[in-house]
């Protein structure tokens, strides 16, 4: 494991007396009661020593049993030097590495006369266990997700991996959080120029904290202004192996339950993991359906608009008078009723998200009642713009990512607006600036936009359709990797010769 | 490249900017417009006179649909009259039927006054047009309470007419064509009032300027729909087998029979100075109604032929008809366009009357493919 603190300087080294360094310790530490200094003698060594650590973020067990004991209560040993019975003891002079340790939750012995302290690995992080992931649930796949303890996520990769092609570059981020960020990746794979870029990207952050990953992404996107996510954010171990078998990287931040991928492209955003696990015939239909999906969400209340105020010669005929007597009863200009309706919908639905479960239920009780029924009957609204924003919703909720779905949210209101102005030809503007927009994007100086343009036709084996497993030999292109084969022939058993 | 970037960016900007301002404001809500799905034009004492139907967007009013009416040199001249007959702006843009009086197809290139209605891309050319004997201003203004409204009424009358092929199902686009093609002449949809309902009637066929010449029964419209392979599955037909007339409240010399898929070869050539049509007609017909005795089984090849006499009887008459009339419903001219094109070059401004002078040859093979699950 390679150790590259990203804003760590040069420090002072500790002295050999432990006076001194417990006095530097509680001077650093003012006002810390969780603190703990324990003087003690060592019988294996006969020396005096200090063991010093925080009270909260330490195992209690592990620092009783298998670093106090031994020390005060065995006797001597054949090495000569103290013995514990703790995963590792690392010598250590420097004191900015020794204080980073102590809030991280590792024990740190000092003893008379040396002139290196010891961190002894007694962290006991409190923590949950593994859990189903809570934004996308698993279908097929395996139902662990990530969760705030970093080294257990990356342990949860490894369990995916275990290659030893599978390296990891820590760096330590924010000047107060010295949050652990991993960069998890195949060595053979993954082409160089974007770790390269990654650790650059990461190097160059300078702030006080990073939270959760959202914080982390926002720093090293390419393209932080545009509206489309260009890192996808994941919560699932299997999603984020499936990812670094691709030939991508993937970054895990210690206290966060999700975890980065980048490079990606658009169409990862409509890929789940559990793609794969499903029959190809299937997942090439729900890949379909979330494209079109993808279109409606944005689209359709745009659409509805402009031919209600500009195009009604395009209704048939029947549709017509529906739509007619729907829309003769209501107040409002189309852009104004199909705003109140989709401004109430993102309400309830943000209402919904924040609530605690219980609550929420009944946003979901009033919101239908009133969107559904109420608002109809008082005339406010008509019921086709009712189907039109349900249609929008639930098509835009078959999108698998939260990150694309609110860019589609965002998209929709400026598609409604263009639509009330101009009609079709604000629809095909719109269009084709999202289109415009879309070309234009990076996700780690790694084309967004591939396999669509720049068109690469091997790729489209698990783009709009999810071909069989067996016919995808290669790593998609779009990761650039140096590795491109990643099978052989799987199915070879169905040829005549070789039976 | 840089720069190059940033110009084809700020270009591409001002093209859209552009294409968004140069569309004019022309936003009217459906709400706000009146869309007549109805057009009628008439010709009451050497005026042209224009009638609307249009749709009432409301539940609480009881009469679904406001007519107007007026009197108009041109469709879009009377635009302001039009307005001020209904609440919102009239758009020309959804019509549904086009009903033309029988005194308005007396005259010459009638056809000129739906120019509007091919000028602006906007407005539709799907429209049915259909012909009436009388006075239009009934038709827009008939009303019935087991109907809706005449418009919504009147295209469901054409579509199902048609696709039993007891009628044509000519657009206002077809109609162009078939006035603009020298080697065809229109035919188009016709509707009555009888004992107060209106009731289709059949088809009505136009001259190559568009003015009436005569009217198809239902059968004649089978007929003519057969002729031009535009008959769907499903036509059926009725002849009487002679010398079996009885007299009772019903006919007993009947025949009913429906055509599956049928088989229409025409073949033309150009003899003794004159084009002769060669038609063939193959099919397998199933037999859906009988009265008299008559054993199917054992002769449903003498039954076919009696069949096939009559069918041919029938389609030498119509045919006969057309030449009478000098026109050509059927298209006849195609095939000598394509098959003898400097002989019709020679002929196409009189078209008609080269159809007129023409030989016929008909021959009808029907065979039974089923009589039916009784004797």
């Amino acid at each position: 494991m390679k150790e590259r603190s990203a804003n760590f300087g040069q420090g002072e080294h500790i002295t050999t007396h432990i006076k001194e360094s417990i006095d530097r310790i509680e001077e650093v530490f003012t006002d810390t009661p969780d603190l703990i200094i324990r003087k003690l003698h060592i019988k294996q060594t006969g020396e005096e020593a200090a063991l010093v650590y925080m009270d909260e973020l330490t195992d209690k067990t592990c620092l009783n049993h298998d670093v106090l004991a031994p020390l005060q209560l065995e006797s001597g040993n054949p090495s000569g030097d103290f013995v514990t019975n703790v995963g590792y003891v690392i010598p250590e002079s420097k004191w900015d590495v020794l204080k980073l340790n102590i809030m991280l939750g590792n024990s740190l012995l000092f003893i008379e006369g040396r002139s290196t302290a010891y961190i002894l690995d007694t962290k006991g992080l409190p923590k949950r266990a593994i859990e189903d992931p809570q934004q996308e649930p698993s279908l097929k796949g395996a139902h662990q997700g990530f969760i705030e303890i970093g080294s257990q996520n990356i342990a949860m990769i490894r369990r995916y991996i275990p290659d030893k092609e599978l390296k990891l570059r820590r760096y330590i981020v924010g000047k107060r959080g010295q949050t652990a960020v991993s960069l998890v990746y195949l060595e053979d794979v993954v082409e160089p120029e974007i770790i390269q870029v990654f650790e650059k990207r990461i190097q160059a952050i300078d702030v006080d904290a990073i939270i959760n990953t959202g914080e982390l992404a926002e720093f090293i996107e390419d393209h932080p202004l545009a509206l489309l996510p260009q890192i996808l954010t994941t919560e699932r171990p299997d999603t984020a192996a499936s990812h670094i078998l691709q030939g991508r990287c993937v970054v895990v931040v210690d206290g966060s339950p999700s975890v980065l991928v980048a490079p990606v492209t658009f169409m990862s955003f409509f890929q789940t993991v559990d793609d794969y696990s499903s029959r190809w015939s299937i997942s090439s239909f729900l890949r379909i359906l979330r494209i079109f999906a993808f279109f409606i969400a944005i689209f359709l209340p745009g659409f509805y608009i402009s031919v209600i105020s500009y195009h009604f010669e395009i209704i048939p005929m029947k549709l017509l008078l529906t739509l007619g007597e729907s829309r003769g009863q209501v107040p409002f200009p189309p852009f104004v009723e199909a705003i109140i309706m989709e401004i109430t919908l993102e309400m309830l639905r943000e209402a919904g998200v924040r609530l605690p479960a219980p609550i929420g239920q009944t946003v979901g009780i009033v919101g239908g009642i009133v969107i559904g029924q109420a608002v109809v009957q008082a005339g406010l609204i008509s019921n086709v713009m009712v189907i039109v924003v349900a249609f929008t919703a639930i098509s835009s909720f078959i999108i698998p990512n939260q990150d694309m779905m609110a860019a589609v949210r965002i998209m929709r209101f400026m598609i409604m607006v263009l639509a009330t102005w101009f009609g079709f030809i604000g629809l095909v503007v719109g269009m084709m600036t999202i289109m415009a927009r879309l070309i234009t994007l990076n996700s780690l100086d790694t084309s967004y936009s591939t396999p669509l343009a720049p068109f690469k036709a091997p790729d489209w084996k698990d783009t709009f359709l999810r071909l069989p497993l067996w016919m995808m030999t290669n790593r998609p292109l779009s990761t650039r990797t140096i590795q491109e084969r990643r099978q052989g022939r799987n199915r070879g058993w169905k040829e005549k010769n070789n039976r | 490249m840089r720069w190059f970037k940033k110009f084809s960016a700020v270009a591409m900007s001002c093209t859209l900017l552009l294409a968004l301002i140069s569309c004019s404001s022309d936003k009217n809500n459906l709400e706000d417009a009146t869309v007549p799905l109805s057009l009628g034009l008439d010709v009451i004492d050497g005026k042209l006179h224009y009638y609307l139907s249009a749709p009432v967007f409301s539940k609480d009013i009881e009469k679904k649909s406001r007519e107007g009416e007026g009197i108009a040199e041109g469709l879009r001249q009377a635009r302001n009259q039009e307005d001020a007959q209904f609440p919102g702006t009239v758009a020309f843009r959804n019509y549904q039927v086009i009903i033309v009086g029988k005194k308005l197809l007396q005259y010459k290139d009638w056809f000129k006054v739906l120019d509007v209605t091919f000028r602006d891309p906007r407005n539709t050319t799907a429209d049915r047009i259909i012909a009436y004997d009388g006075p239009v201003t009934d038709v827009i203004h008939f009303q019935a309470k087991d109907q809706p409204t005449t418009s919504v009424f009147l295209r469901g009358l054409i579509d199902s007419g048609s696709r039993r092929s007891t009628t044509v199902k000519t657009t206002e686009q077809e109609l162009h064509r078939q006035l603009h093609d020298r080697a065809i002449t229109p035919a188009i949809s016709e509707i009555m009032i009888e004992n107060n309902k209106i009731l289709l009637k059949g088809t009505t066929l136009l001259s190559k300027q568009g003015q009436y010449r005569d009217s198809l029964s239902y059968q004649e419209t089978s007929l003519l729909q057969i002729l031009k392979k535009e008959s769907k599955p499903g036509v059926s037909l009725t002849f009487p087998v002679e010398g079996m007339r009885k007299q009772l409240p019903f006919n007993t010399d009947l025949v009913s029979f429906s055509i599956g898929n049928i088989s229409v070869k025409i073949k033309t050539s150009y003899e003794d100075g004159r084009f002769h049509y060669n038609i063939k007609i193959n099919s397998f017909i199933s037999i859906t109604e009988k009265f008299l005795e008559y054993e199917l089984q054992e002769n449903s090849e003498e039954m076919a032929n009696d069949l096939s006499d009559e069918m041919k009887k029938s389609i030498e008459k119509l045919i006969g008809k057309f030449q009478q009339h000098k026109i050509d419903p059927v298209g006849f001219g195609l095939y000598a366009r394509a098959y003898h094109y400097p002989l019709y070059k020679a002929a196409q401004d009189s078209w008609g009357e080269e159809l007129a002078r023409a030989k016929f040859q008909v021959e009808v093979n029907l065979r039974i493919g089923a009589t039916g699950a009784v004797e």
